[in-house]
This record gives C-alpha cells, sequence and structure tokens, in this order.
C-alpha cells in the first residue's frame, strides 16, 4: 500500500511536471501566434454573458429625444416604459439621438457614463449584408431557422448562420492559440453554464465550473491508491467504441483539470469587492476568482462563457424584467469593480449576447420573436460612453421591418466578433479561420476596425 | 442539497481495510446455471430489453423475463393500465399536512410522486416512454408559475401516460391543451388582434408546436433525411408566415374551472394547471387561417374546430413519423440511429390497412424490436443512471415513499424529470461533441451535459447513494432511503461472481474484459468485508464507461 502510493505520486508528479512544461511551450507559441500580444503580463479574458430566450432589448436601450421616443411609444403599445423611468444616457448621436435605459439599469448607466461600457445597437445573425427587397425575395443567403431560438442562440455562438456547424467563435479562437503545442490540462476556455458551442473547437473544448461550488473534486480519488488506481486503470483502457473513448477521456480531464484548477484556486486572494447571490453574480464571481489566479493556470488567455436564461418574454415582459434586469446591472458593476481591484481591467472584455431582439410590437402580454437587438460590451479596452451600429428608426414597416418590429440587424455577429477577436490578439490572417464568414461583412486586411467599440 | 455536496466525503474509511487485505482473492469462475434456468444469453437479451423499458430491473426480475421471454415482457407492458401521479400528490399533500395554498407552496411533491411511481408502478414501459415523452413535449419547472403548483406537472404527467400507447394526434391535441403548455408557451389567455391597442397574436406556441413538437425545421424524407431542391438546400417547413396563421389558431383559450362545474373566464389571471383549457370564442380569431400545404381553415369556424383542423393538418404531414421516430429512438435506444432504423419506425407510424396513421404502441414496438436496438449505443442520461441506481439496489424507506429521491439530482446531474432549463431539453438532439465523434459526424445529445462538474458530480452521488449520505439535507420528517445489497453481498466472497452479477443488472451483461479486471483487482484485496468489497465494486461499475455508455 505504501509503495503503491509512492509510486502514484510519483507517476502524477511526473504528470505535473510535464504539463507545466508544455504550459510552457504553449504560452511561448502563444506569443509568437498571437501577433498583437506582447511579452510580460500580456494577459486578456473574453467574458461572454449569454441572456437566453431573446430578451427584450428595445426596452434595455430605449429612443429618449421626443420624436424617436413618441415613434417607441406608439409601436410598442402597452409595452412601452415610460418616459419619466427611463434613465438618460450621457451621450448624443450624430443625428442628435439621445438614449434612456431601463430603469432597473442604474449600475449599466453608471458604467457607461464613466466611460466603460458601450452599447452596439441592432446586432444580428446575417449570412451576408441584407436588406428588405432581399429578405422578401429571398435573393440573399438568410440565417438558418431565423426567428427561432434553437438556431439563434446557435449562430449568435458560431457565427456561421447559413450552416449549422459544431464550433464555435471562441472554439476557434481556442484552436488558433493551442494549435502550436497540446492542450494545456486546463482548458483556455472556462464555461460556468456547461457545454455551449461557443467554446467549442475543432480540439479545444470547455472546463466545466460549477457557478456554486467552482471545482468539484472526485470523492474519494486522493485518499487512497487502491481507488485511484481502479479508476485510472478504467479510464486508460483501450476502448473499441467512440462513444466510451470520449467519456474516458473526459472524466480523464475532469479528474485531472479539477486537481490543477483546486491547487490554484485554493491560492486565490479574497477581493474586498462583494458579489450579490444573483445567479449572474455568481458567476461571475468564480469567473473574477478564475482571474484572480491567472498565472498559476500558466495561460495568458481566457475565455468564459456565462449563461443567465429566462429572457423568452411571450408574457409579462415588463414586470420580470424589472425584476431581472437590476440583478444584471449589479452583476455587471461588481465584475467591473473586481476588474479594476486585480488591476486587469483593461486586459478583460465583457459583452452580451442574446438569441434575437424581440418584436417592437405587443401580443397582448409581451413580445415575440424578431432578429437585430442590442448588446452591450464592457471593460477599460471599451470605447465606452457611446452608441454604435445605427439604431433602427421604430417606424412600422420601414425599409429594416420585416414585420411586426422585427429587424433586419445592420451590424452582423461576424464584425461584432471580429471586433472582439482582433482585440483579443487574434491576427487578421487567422480572421477567415475565427469568422468563416467575415469577408462578407469587413475585410480583414482593411486599416479600419470592424465595428469600433475596442479602443 | 449544498451541504451534502459540499461535505467532503471521504473513503477511507472503507478503503483501509483494503490494506489488510491480502492480495489475489478468489479468481474462482462463476458456477454454471441450473439447468432449468434461463442460459446466460438469455438472461443478458432480458437485461438488455429490460434496460430499454424499465426504470432499471433486478435479478428476480430478469430472470422472470428471460423465462418468459422478452415478448411476453413486453406483452404484458402495453397491457398495463396507468399508473397516474396526480392521486399521488393528493395522498401526500394530505399526508404531510400541506394545503395546496400554503406558503411557501409544496411544488416539490410532484417530485415524490414520480419517484414513487418509477420505483413501484408495474407499467414500467408507459412510465419509461411518459418520461422519453417529458423530453419531447418539454415543459418545465424552472418557470414560477408551474413550479408552485404540484398538481400542474403530474396532471400533465399523467395526460403523457394515458397517451403513451394510444395515437399520436390524440397526444399532441391533449399536449396543445394542456395549461401547463398553455403557460409554458404562453398560449393561454392568448387573445386574437386588436388592430386599436396594435397588439397580436402570440406566435410562441404556433412555432415551437411545429419545430418541436411534430414537424421540424426542414422537410424530411421518411428515412429522416432532410429532402433537398434543386440547388441543393433543405427545404423549410413552415416560413414566418406560416407562423403567424398557426399563431391565429391557438387564440382564445383560457384555465378551465377550478372545480368540475365552476366558472372560468378568459384572461383569468389565476393559474387552473390540472384540467384542460377551454376556448373562449370571443377571444379567438375567427378569420380564415392559411395552414401547410396548401390547407385553409375557412372563416366562421369555432375555436375547437379550429384547433382540429390545425392538429389533423400537422399530425397528417409527412414529416411527423420520421421526426418523432427519429426522437423516440434517441430518447429510448441508440443516438445514431441508422436511416433504415429510421425510415422503419416511420413505417411504422404511418400504419396501414388495419393500423391507424400515429399508433404509438405499433411504432413504440418498431423502436424497441427493432433489430438495431439490440446494439443501439448512447449515453445513459445522469438522472435515468441515479434512478437505475436505486430501483435495482432495491431502495427502500420505513414506509415506502420516497420523498427524499425528490430533492437529489439536479445540483449534481444538471438534469431532474421535468425541470429542464429551456423547451429545448437538457440537450439538443443534433449535439455533436469535439473531438472524434463530432469528427466523425455522429451525435452525442447526452453528452452535453457532460462536463466536467457533472461527470464528478454524478460520481460523487453514487458514492452519496452507496455509503449511506442519499437523505441528506431533505426535510426530517421524511423517511432515510436505504439501499438493500444483500443479494449481492452473498456473492461477494467470490468477486468472479459479484462483478459478474453486477454486470449483468448494469451493463447487460456487456461489461469489457479490462474494466472488469480492474474492479476485481480492487475488490480482491477487502477479503474480511464483503459488503465494503460489494460496494466497491458497484462504485466502479457504476462510474465506469462500460456501463455510462450502453449498447456496445
Amino acid at each position: 500500500m505504501k509503495a503503491e502510493r509512492k509510486l502514484y505520486s510519483r507517476r502524477r508528479f511526473l504528470r505535473h511536471s510535464v504539463a507545466v512544461g508544455v504550459a510552457a511551450a504553449t504560452q511561448m507559441n502563444t506569443l509568437g501566434r498571437v501577433a498583437h500580444a506582447v511579452g510580460g503580463d500580456d494577459y486578456k479574458a473574453l467574458v461572454c454573458i449569454l441572456f437566453g430566450g431573446g430578451a427584450d432589448s428595445f426596452n434595455m436601450l430605449v429612443p429618449y429625444d421626443t420624436n424617436r421616443y413618441n415613434d417607441y411609444v406608439a409601436f410598442r403599445s402597452d409595452l412601452a416604459l415610460p418616459h419619466a423611468d427611463l434613465l438618460p444616457l450621457a451621450y448624443t448621436g450624430a443625428q442628435g439621438q439621445t438614449f434612456g435605459v431601463h430603469p432597473g439599469l442604474g449600475a449599466v448607466r453608471t458604467l457607461f457614463d464613466q466611460g466603460d461600457l458601450a452599447f452596439i445597437a441592432n446586432v444580428g445573425t446575417l449570412a451576408e449584408p441584407t436588406d428588405k427587397t432581399g429578405y422578401v425575395q429571398s435573393s440573399v443567403r438568410l440565417p438558418l431557422g431565423l426567428f427561432s431560438h434553437a438556431d439563434q442562440i446557435a449562430q449568435w455562438q458560431t457565427s456561421v448562420p447559413d450552416r449549422r456547424i459544431t464550433t464555435g467563435v471562441a472554439g476557434r479562437i481556442a484552436d488558433i492559440v493551442t494549435s502550436a503545442a497540446p492542450t494545456h490540462p486546463v482548458s483556455m476556455n472556462i464555461s460556468l453554464s456547461g457545454t455551449n458551442v461557443f467554446q467549442t473547437g475543432q480540439n479545444v473544448s470547455d472546463y466545466s465550473l460549477d457557478a456554486n461550488d467552482g471545482v468539484r473534486l472526485l470523492a474519494g480519488y486522493t485518499d487512497t491508491a487502491i481507488f485511484s488506481t481502479a479508476v485510472d486503470s478504467m479510464l486508460a483502457a483501450s476502448y473499441g467504441d467512440a462513444f466510451r473513448r470520449t467519456y474516458a477521456g473526459k472524466f480523464r480531464t475532469a479528474i485531472d483539470s479539477g486537481a490543477e484548477f483546486k491547487a490554484a484556486l485554493d491560492a486565490a486572494p479574497m477581493l474586498s469587492t462583494a458579489f450579490s447571490s444573483g445567479p449572474l453574480s455568481r458567476g461571475l464571481a468564480q469567473i473574477a476568482k478564475v482571474i484572480s489566479v491567472r498565472d498559476a493556470l500558466s495561460t495568458n488567455r481566457h475565455t468564459f462563457f456565462v449563461s443567465l436564461g429566462g429572457w423568452d418574454h411571450h408574457d409579462n415582459v415588463l414586470t420580470l424584467q424589472a425584476q431581472m434586469l437590476p440583478t444584471v446591472a449589479s452583476a455587471l458593476s461588481e465584475f467591473q469593480q473586481a476588474m479594476v481591484e486585480l488591476g486587469v481591467s483593461d486586459a478583460v472584455t465583457t459583452f452580451t449576447i442574446s438569441d434575437f431582439g424581440r418584436t417592437l410590437t405587443s401580443n397582448g402580454k409581451g413580445s415575440d420573436h424578431g432578429w437585430g437587438g442590442h448588446q452591450l460590451a464592457m471593460g477599460g479596452a471599451v470605447a465606452g460612453k457611446r452608441v454604435f451600429g445605427e439604431y433602427p428608426v421604430l417606424i412600422p414597416d420601414n425599409a429594416l421591418d420585416v414585420g411586426r418590429g422585427r429587424y433586419i440587424p445592420t451590424t452582423s455577429v461576424d464584425a461584432f466578433y471580429a471586433e472582439l477577436a482582433l482585440w483579443f490578439g487574434i491576427a487578421p490572417a487567422d480572421l477567415d479561420t475565427v469568422l468563416p464568414n467575415i469577408r462578407r461583412f469587413y475585410s480583414p486586411e482593411s486599416l479600419a476596425p470592424p465595428v469600433g467599440f475596442m479602443v | 442539497m449544498r451541504t451534502l455536496v459540499r461535505s467532503t466525503f471521504c473513503l477511507i474509511a472503507l478503503l483501509t481495510v483494503a490494506s489488510c487485505g491480502g492480495g489475489g482473492g478468489g479468481e474462482t469462475t462463476a458456477p454454471p446455471p441450473p439447468p432449468s434456468g434461463p442460459s446466460a444469453a438469455q438472461l443478458a437479451s432480458a437485461a438488455r430489453l429490460l434496460d430499454l423499458t424499465t426504470f432499471g430491473a433486478d435479478y428476480a426480475q430478469i430472470d422472470s423475463t428471460a423465462r418468459a421471454g422478452n415478448a411476453a415482457w413486453l406483452e404484458q407492458q402495453f397491457m398495463t393500465s396507468s399508473t397516474d401521479h396526480l392521486p399521488i400528490v393528493q395522498r401526500y399533500l394530505s399526508q404531510y399536512g400541506f394545503d395546496i395554498n400554503a406558503d411557501p407552496p409544496p411544488g416539490t411533491f410532484r417530485r415524490f410522486a414520480w419517484w414513487e411511481a418509477t420505483m413501484t408502478a408495474p407499467d414500467q414501459l408507459r412510465q419509461r416512454v411518459a418520461y422519453a415523452l417529458t423530453q419531447i413535449f418539454v415543459v418545465s419547472d424552472n418557470n414560477d408559475v408551474i413550479f408552485i403548483d404540484p398538481l400542474g406537472l403530474s396532471s400533465y404527467y399523467d395526460m403523457l401516460l394515458a397517451n403513451a400507447f394510444g395515437n399520436f394526434r390524440d397526444l399532441l391535441k391533449a399536449v396543445t391543451l394542456h395549461p401547463v403548455m398553455g403557460v409554458y408557451l404562453s398560449h393561454v389567455n392568448n387573445a386574437k388582434a386588436n388592430p386599436a391597442t396594435n397588439t397580436f397574436p402570440d406566435e410562441n406556441y404556433a412555432r415551437e408546436v411545429m419545430q418541436l413538437f411534430c414537424i421540424g425545421l426542414f422537410e424530411l424524407n421518411s428515412d429522416g433525411s432532410q429532402k433537398r431542391d434543386g440547388s441543393g438546400n433543405a427545404i423549410p417547413t413552415y416560413d414566418n408566415a406560416d407562423i403567424q396563421e398557426f399563431a391565429k389558431v391557438f387564440t382564445g383559450l383560457s384555465y378551465g374551472p377550478a372545480q368540475a362545474g365552476g366558472a372560468s373566464f378568459f384572461g383569468n389571471p389565476a393559474p387552473v394547471l390540472h384540467v384542460p383549457m377551454r376556448m373562449f370564442e370571443a377571444y379567438h380569431d375567427t378569420t380564415a387561417k392559411h395552414l401547410l400545404n396548401g390547407l385553409v381553415v375557412p372563416a366562421g369556424q369555432t375555436g375547437m374546430q379550429d384547433i382540429d383542423a390545425a392538429i389533423d393538418n400537422l399530425f397528417n404531414h409527412p414529416n411527423v413519423g420520421p421526426f418523432i421516430g427519429r426522437l423516440l429512438i434517441q430518447r429510448l435506444v441508440t443516438s445514431n440511429p441508422s436511416l433504415a432504423y429510421i425510415a422503419r419506425v416511420s413505417a411504422a407510424f404511418a400504419g396501414n390497412g388495419s393500423v391507424p396513421r400515429g399508433d404509438m404502441q405499433t411504432v413504440l414496438r418498431a423502436v424497441l424490436e427493432d433489430p438495431e436496438a439490440a446494439a443501439g449505443i448512447h449515453l445513459r442520461e445522469p438522472f435515468l443512471r441515479y434512478v437505475a441506481l436505486n430501483r435495482t439496489l432495491h431502495a427502500t424507506s420505513d414506509d415506502g415513499t420516497y420523498p427524499a429521491l425528490g430533492y437529489i439530482g439536479q445540483f449534481l446531474l444538471q438534469q431532474n424529470v421535468l425541470s429542464s432549463p429551456s423547451v429545448f431539453n437538457f440537450y439538443s438532439p443534433n449535439f455533436s461533441p469535439a473531438g472524434e465523434l463530432g469528427q466523425a459526424g455522429k451525435v452525442a445529445p447526452e453528452m452535453q451535459i457532460t462536463t466536467d462538474s457533472t461527470i464528478v458530480g454524478y460520481a460523487n452521488l453514487v458514492a452519496y447513494s452507496l455509503y449511506g449520505q442519499q437523505s441528506i439535507d431533505t426535510p426530517a420528517n421524511f423517511p432515510m432511503i436505504r439501499l438493500d445489497l444483500s443479494d449481492l453481498e452473498t456473492l461477494a466472497a467470490d468477486p468472479v461472481a459479484l462483478v459478474d452479477r453486477i454486470d449483468l443488472l448494469f451493463t447487460d451483461g456487456r461489461m469489457d474484459a479490462a474494466t472488469k479486471t480492474a474492479i476485481r483487482n480492487a475488490i480482491s484485496p477487502i477479503a474480511n468485508d464483503l459488503p465494503g468489497r460489494t460496494k466497491l465494486a458497484l462504485y466502479l461499475a457504476l462510474i465506469s464507461p462500460a456501463y455510462v455508455v450502453e449498447g456496445v
């Protein structure tokens, strides 16, 4: 028994040493490969927050100047927010348009006004540049399953709306970043919401942290060798079937990554920033904790994914948004504060995605599935205090409205992600790999930014 | 639950026994079965069938099924009437003295009923099929209105049980009119368009009934492959204009009366979730509706006439057989059925001169008795693994009820019955993981919730269950759950016999040699503690890839 344990420990030690060596090599290759990266403490992270169900973002970012607000009220009827309740933003657009945010987004307004947050208006899935004629006559390629959750939520993660593919934007980014070396035991893609397409690459998949408990360790595994030996030998067996090989591989990774992760997180500093108890706050608190031990995890790039569901407000949209948005606002504010505390505010960019925007018109209780919607980006590297993209004129059946106030997006998800990927350090030449449709919307050789919301 | 997860469970107490063990252990072979009993192959075949058609079977049931023959088991199951959940909920409410309007409301009671029925009901196949249907016609207690009312989801389950062996058309209509679905997909209190207020019918149910419940997004051949147009593109089954037409059909429904003969009215804000929704004609859109395949529903019909016409329109769409057939195969048998398998099931759905279209019993036979079913590979759902553990290992309590089990699962497994995060179920039928499965074009739906955190969460739950901490964190007045391993312990003196029996119970006699060897090597040194040896063998078997992936 004693000898067994000793041997086992030695094996673990060797594996760990190899892992550290590999990690160093990965880092070097990453630095070589990621063009924008420079040496030293070159850490960057992207934090993706998915509002599952299709958030009614036309009630999150609302026209504020009189004419545009009146159009909004006429269109939304019983779903319109009172003007007096809106929180005006310190920004005026080129045509004099002003905006207010939902009264539950007070902390978001503060972040916006202090320059740490920007909105991107009417962004959505496009297979190629699309106008109403092209839509009506089907003379352009349209996103598959337009207006439906399953496809739209996936396309916001894959950025390939005209095909159903199994890899996502962050997965392909991670494939590139880690391509020159075997994968580090802990993936650079970390999910607080389980497996997702966004972080799935050809070779890379997410490491899944529990939003409440963080790392989950296999009970008993480190207590005695007879147990770990049996588990190890079952997981190391050569299975003839791909399902069993896949499961055994995932189990092995779960044990090894869990041990690595636990060791790193146990040394995490206590943050003075306090996080609330809502699900998004809990998830972002775990992300802040991981970022605080980034050095121990031997990677200079992370992507994080956290999903918050319950936005499919066909019913009761006003009441439910009033309940949910304040928890979102405080979670964002707490996270940004934690990033400042950790000194990585400029290195961490948080952004939101959602299945789609929703109809401007009401169904008498809520709103139905739409297309373009508004998203936000937050962080020290964001060109804050601005509304990017083109906020539609809210007049029924105009050139962007394909029915009931479903707006053809004026900024594509490809352009949105290209902006983030270039900031993250992906070389322009690699954009075609990360975003296979990007040239339909943006030339990677261009000197202008895809959207402009990153500094 | 949190304490359970956080409690640092430790196997040391058990496993230190191993250090005093002698090596070796009895490497003898199992005695041959008595001449009159079923052969090993017959037992394995029965075990496989019971694996697909129950929530878990013990040796006695495998043996008796093997003796009677697999066909007899299926016949008997199709003849067995439903064990309904709603009466069990009512009994729990009175047993624990809860009022339906109590605060906090006893929504969890519907899980107690589910566990009791699942653990004890003789209609295992019907219950298992109803469970599969909960992952197709998804509703969820991840919705405040639905969560607090235990009558709603248990009556929804009873509706699935009642229609599980009936006709798909009746099932689709019953799903459409169930108030839990009305709340979940918001077609309850859905009024016709009102030009004065610029409001339109809710499109939610109209979309999802087509996309998820019967025809899917693209036109299919009868083998489930997509039809292609002249340019090689898939052909959408409907567009947004069609959805708006169906949305008009599903207007005018509101809750029925809470008590028989009681009043009900449109716009009733007080949910009544256990009686079918009613039509209120004044709120129903009576204009003509242009449905699929050229069907025009004339203006001026009643609301229920419109709904019947729409259900018929959907039910007769050629996609339903291959679409629903594939989903049932995936839930019950295998992730990647061949086109020929889907075609056989969709032919069963289509019916013939003597069997009507949509006969569920015929469809289920085609799914379960197909030649491919015996070797249908898929990853067992984490929640069903946990259920099988409890059934196969004779989980009992002092009073024969199982409320404690109703608390467990979601947290560690990301799964619980009728608790999906969205109408898209816990996983997509088309989920394809990174790595070799994805690269080979295979789907593995259950892999979508197979994460670092749930893999370990499941393994730890197995440990908690075997080592006696299963009922942690449940209210004090609920009976403790205990497993009964005595019949395995009587075999445990012989590690080979023990592992072979576990193999039959959980892996249908198909456990690979490497896994068997790993388990035998681990348990053999535990010579003086047969219960401990049994538990360790079970623990390793239940977390093994050989068990988690079935059908290989």
